[in-house]
């Protein structure tokens, strides 16, 4: 697949992510930035939470991750969090994630 | 940007009315009207709806009659008394809470996605605006507020907009909150009057648990001179900068009555009050936007 594709993929599946707070996608909440796609498959993006104490924060952003990987190209995924207190803690947990789905296909 | 919320702690204190006056003096902003249970903001600014969608925000229990058994246990356990001697679900008395889903033992009971209202992007005489109807009797209001909140930042960020004004709702509950957390500055319009005052303090704790910075308009302050000075005196123990007093002023209704605010109808009491009350605001913004 190339970049121009799986960018458009990528988008495609975080509009299935919904905040539970408004119903609405997060990309149409405009939480997501910076969407930038390699051609090996690696995908980085900005999640901007609706406000720095949100509390789905830590829940989306899961789901955010989730939705991206399953997108068929995606080689691995980077998420950045701004706008938000917990942000370090939340991109160490969405890094730790990763670590854990490896050891369990290795 | 900046987010600027108007609330008023006690209802009927002229928050829209304030609010609008602000969005006619205001440069480049975007409109929400968060006072979803009984939002009135459009009544001043004749928006032109532009895009319209449903709100879904609350769960409904639905009885499948072919499989109830009409055991009972779901009327009796229901705290809403929603569940008819027919056992159908009343609507407007059901909470969606999801007791009587549970407690079936014929597993007769869905709980379904309502209907609670509508939202919608318009355009209106001062700028774009955001709001919403919460159906009568309907729950979750302080959903629908971050949504319209949330559109109305959108919205700002798609046309460059460096305000976003808020009209919040009354009270110090759940719209409230949802209308004021992760904003920039909160102004509580108050009244003379003794549950004007005692809402106001309300108001305040709830703005300061949320540590947002705040300020306070009298309006019709010289109602009653004595409670204006038991507000006065009540914000500068609070810390809470007191913007202005606006004078009782029958040019306010006069101008309501056209649909128009005061500030639009030339000079009178309360449009010089509300104009001065503006420049100072907007001095506060300017130095909070420089800490």
């Amino acid at each position: 697949m190339n970049v121009v594709s799986l960018e458009e993929e990528v988008r495609l599946a975080l509009q299935k992510v919904i905040d539970p707070e408004t119903s609405l996608s997060v990309m149409r909440m405009d939480l997501i930035h910076n969407i930038e796609v390699t051609p090996d498959g690696s995908v980085s993006l900005v999640f901007r939470p609706s406000s720095p104490m949100c509390p789905m924060a830590y829940s989306l952003g899961n789901s955010i991750k989730k939705a991206v990987e399953s997108v068929r190209g995606t080689s691995s995924v980077e998420i950045h969090v701004e706008n938000f207190n917990g942000a370090a803690h939340l991109e160490s947990l969405l890094r730790s994630c990763e670590r854990a789905d490896r050891k369990r296909e290795d | 940007m900046k987010e600027l919320v108007i609330i008023s702690g006690k209802g009927g204190t002229g928050k829209t009315t304030v609010t609008a006056c602000f969005a006619y003096l205001a440069k480049d902003k975007v409109l929400a009207d968060c006072d979803v249970d009984a939002a009135d903001l459009h009544i001043l600014v004749h928006p032109k709806i532009l895009h319209e969608e449903e709100f879904r925000g609350g769960l409904k229990a639905v009885i499948d009659s072919d499989k109830c058994v009409k055991c009972g246990t779901c009327r009796e356990i229901c705290r809403f008394g929603a569940i008819s001697e027919g056992f159908t679900v009343t609507q407007l008395s059901c909470e969606g809470c999801g007791v009587c889903f549970h407690v079936c033992p014929e597993q007769a009971i869905s709980l379904e996605q309502a209907l609670n209202g509508r939202w919608f992007v318009s355009v209106s005489r001062f700028g774009p605006l955001v709001h919403a109807a919460l159906f009568p009797g309907e729950e979750n209001s302080g959903k629908l507020v971050a949504l319209v909140r949330n559109q109305a930042k959108v919205l700002a960020r798609q046309q460059d907009k460096p305000l976003i004004l808020v009209d919040g709702a009354p009270g110090v509950g759940c719209p409230v909150i949802s209308s004021v957390t992760g904003s920039d500055h909160v102004v509580i319009v108050t009244e003379p009057t003794l549950s004007g005052l005692h809402d106001m303090d309300r108001a305040m704790q709830l703005v300061k648990g949320f540590r947002i910075p705040a300020s306070v308009i009298i309006n019709k302050w010289d109602i009653n001179a004595e409670i204006t000075q038991q507000i006065e005196e009540l914000a500068a123990r609070s810390g809470v900068k007191v913007l202005g007093r606006i004078p009782y002023d029958p040019q306010v209704i006069a101008a309501l009555v056209q649909r128009r605010c005061v500030v639009e109808n030339g000079p009178s009491p309360a449009a010089t009050g509300i104009r001065e009350i503006w420049q100072n605001l907007e001095t506060d913004l300017s130095m909070e936007a420089g800490q």
